[in-house]
């Protein structure tokens, strides 16, 4: 059999294929199997011989000038990795602290109408008249 | 650096149209793989294209470690595998890998012998079928042999192996055909 397959390619030194070509005309059922392997490759060769369509290359580059061509793909890195994540907590804290100060605000403005008694005092000696300061 | 190198660079640095030189030279080359796979020209050219978009897309990530050529037909062999592993919609009737021509009523006016046309079409069905029973990889190397006419060497780069396990591969696949074939002539 292997023999057959040389002899198809055409590989076979001169007097081996002189000796395969005596057998074939004797052997009825090597040469069967030669025809079928024969024609075997006539099939292929039909398929091989076949040309593509001739407007496949303009349908391909229609599609590639459709195309973006991609950044190459970074490799992973420690700073690819943890800057998203620096920029996020950056981001929450600036928040936070936005938060923080709101209400730090808005809690001295409501602080300020509680004010100790002696603000209180020196508020009155503001309203008190003229005349009682000039009796003390 | 080669010229083809310096072509995929300038693709990379935005010049499309230079991939046209790439799409001419190699087109052939890929349109005969996919043939051994699909068997059918129309699938043929619709398999072709979508591997030359996806080695357009892919461009970037090609580090040239292998040639171009070598990793064309990468592509080309897994997106051919692919192909034929979908679930293809059949009618009562169809036969996979069959050209539209094939399928219809044969034209005595255009044949002498309709009869010898009907067994030649039918021990096509049987070569082909016999391709498509084959291991995967006894069937890519026997694409790549065959419709591709590469050597053992290239075969095996492409396929990342050995070029014994190549050979290894092709004989069986070969004797996997005989088997085949002489099964189908008994049967017919």
């Amino acid at each position: 059999m292997e023999k057959m397959e040389e002899y198809l390619e055409g590989k076979m030194p001169p007097d081996t294929k002189t000796q395969v070509e005596a057998h074939l005309r004797e052997c009825e059922q090597c040469n069967n199997l030669y025809m079928e392997l024969l024609s075997a490759e006539e099939v292929i060769r039909e398929e091989k011989e076949l040309l593509p369509d001739p407007f496949l290359t303009s349908r391909i580059m229609a599609k590639v000038e459709s195309t973006i061509i991609n950044e190459p793909r970074r490799s992973l890195s420690p700073v690819s990795i943890l800057k998203p994540l620096v920029i996020t907590i950056s981001a929450a804290a600036a928040i936070f602290a936005g938060i923080v100060l709101g209400y730090s605000l808005t809690h001295f403005n409501n602080g300020a109408e509680k004010a100790p008694s002696e603000l209180a005092l020196s508020n009155d000696a503001v309203i008190e008249s003229v005349n009682f300061l000039a009796n003390e | 650096m080669n010229n083809e190198d310096e072509i995929i660079r300038q693709i990379l640095l935005g010049n499309k149209e230079l991939y046209r030189e790439l799409v001419l030279n190699y087109q052939k080359m890929v349109f005969s793989t996919c043939m051994g796979f699909v068997h059918n020209k129309d699938d043929a050219s619709d398999l072709t294209q979508e591997i030359f978009i996806q080695a357009f897309l892919s461009l970037k990530d090609f580090k040239g470690k292998s040639s171009f050529s070598t990793w064309l037909y990468r592509i080309a062999v897994n997106a051919s595998l692919n192909r034929i592993k979908r679930p293809v919609r059949t009618w009562p009737g169809y036969h996979q890998g069959e050209n539209e021509d094939e399928r219809t009523l044969i034209s005595v006016a255009d044949n002498d012998d309709p009869e010898k046309m009907l067994i030649q079409q039918e021990h096509k069905r049987w070569v082909q079928k016999a391709l498509d029973s084959l291991p995967e990889n006894q069937r890519v190397a026997i694409v790549l042999s065959k419709y591709d006419d590469l050597s053992q060497r290239e075969i095996a780069e492409i396929m990342d192996t050995s070029e014994g396990a190549v050979e290894a591969l092709l004989q069986r696949a070969k004797a996997g055909l005989r088997k085949k074939l002489s099964h189908f002539r008994k049967n017919f």
